[in-house]
């Protein structure tokens, strides 16, 4: 016959190891995704991304990219070949684990501030299938070299780099 | 043999003979028992009953003494609560986690808040860490060329009335809608965390900042998002780090 202590501490245990489980399962399937995508499936792809100021002096930007599909993921932001705005932009570095949006910005206080069509930053994503990505954009803010707002285009293109 | 009869008899009481004289009148003699089925009767039965005269072995010192089953019930009552309840804290703290993980460093976004600006006291630990990683970043490139206010009398920047920093010196009153996001301990990462996520600078706003700090003119006490005391590159940092940073809801892995 088996003992009462025994059949309780067996369900006891077993109470615990289906809450503990049911706990961090989401955690190991995130884990699990995450390692087991294919290499052979990816894929880099750059983008240039252009602010157009007009006739203004481009003192400022703040852009919004978006990738809808989650087939996309921010791997490198770089300054574009613009003396003003050579350097990366500002953006969440949270951007480069995951999401579908990325906010670029920065700003130039020096002389000779660029106009209109200034290549402000290159974007790389890894790619998840052939597909062709279709990337979102806009313009958050914008500033002349007077740090008066102004309107402005924002343009994102394959990168010829 | 007769020795355990013999002990038998010495531990029973013997009847007197007048009573037993009187039991044989009141029930008659009986059928008379052959001795030797007395005695097996007996051997069984002693054989078969609790031994209540011999002393009890001694339990092993290993060996715990039985508890009474009511005991062995409740324990084992209590063992299944206790599983339970730490079952229950698994899920719950797990639930809890879950809702308030995801890095803090991109939670910046933003609602304005009146109360924002009197706690004036905390830091944000979130907003520190990309001043601090943006900071080592750019230090290894040229700081003054760019974006960082310099202290190059050059100035392509002019004053402008919509911009409202400009000409309110330290201790005029900023507009309602800047942000007051002062770094001073680390400690306090969540309370200027809160701040920082009410009020959403803009580039636009870094710039201002950084033109004014670069022309020497003055700047709102307000824009002191460090919390030092001087309003330097690095808080033109902090500004532009919250301008671009994410809402916590858009991090992967962050709170939902």
């Amino acid at each position: 016959m088996i003992p009462t202590r025994a059949i309780v501490v067996t369900l006891a245990t077993a109470i615990g190891a289906l809450a503990y489980s049911a706990s961090t399962s989401a955690s190991f399937r995130e884990s699990i995704v995450v390692r087991t995508q294919s290499v052979a499936e990816m894929r880099f792809e750059a983008f240039d991304v252009f602010i157009d100021s007009g006739p203004e002096a481009l003192g400022a930007y703040q852009v919004e990219l978006t990738t809808p599909g989650g087939r996309a993921t921010l791997v490198e932001v770089a300054g574009g070949p613009s003396a003003a705005f050579d350097r990366p932009p500002y953006f969440d570095p949270q951007a480069l684990l995951g999401g579908d949006r990325v906010v670029l910005g920065d700003f130039y206080t020096g002389p000779d501030a660029p106009r209109g069509r200034v290549p402000v930053a290159t974007v790389r994503f890894s790619i998840d299938g052939p597909e062709a990505m279709q990337i979102g954009s806009r313009v958050m803010v914008a500033g002349n070299a007077a740090g008066r707002q102004i309107n402005a285009i924002v343009e994102v293109v394959p990168s010829a780099r | 043999m007769p020795d355990e009869r013999t002990s038998q008899h010495e531990q029973e009481p013997e009847l007197s003979p007048e009573a037993q004289n009187a039991i044989r009148e009141l029930f008659g003699s009986g059928p008379g028992v052959p001795p030797e089925i007395d005695e097996r009767l007996l051997a069984t039965v002693r054989a078969q009953m609790p031994r209540h005269h011999e002393p009890e072995p001694r339990r092993p010192a290993h060996r715990p003494e039985r508890r009474p089953r009511r005991l062995r019930f409740a324990g084992a009552g209590m063992l299944v609560a206790a599983s339970l309840a730490i079952a229950a804290t698994v899920v719950v703290q797990s639930g809890v986690l879950s809702s308030a993980t995801g890095p803090s460093s991109g939670s910046l976004a933003v609602v304005p808040d009146p109360e924002a600006d009197s706690a004036g006291e905390g830091a944000s630990e979130a907003l520190l860490d990309h001043v601090d990683l943006r900071e080592q970043s750019r230090a290894e490139e040229a700081p003054a060329s760019k974006g960082a206010p310099a202290d190059s009398a050059e100035s392509d920047v002019a004053r402008d009335d919509d911009v409202g920093y400009q000409n309110t010196g330290r201790s005029a009153p900023a507009p309602a809608s800047m942000p007051t996001l002062m770094a001073e301990s680390e400690g306090a990462g969540a309370a200027i965390e809160r701040r920082a996520r009410q009020v959403r600078p803009t580039m636009l706003d870094a710039f201002r900042v950084a033109s004014a700090l670069k022309d020497r003119r003055a700047v709102d006490a307000r824009w002191d998002v460090t919390g030092d005391g001087v309003i330097d590159a690095r808080d033109v940092e902090a500004i532009a780090k919250a301008a671009v940073a994410l809402p916590a809801e858009e991090i992967p892995g962050g709170a939902s």
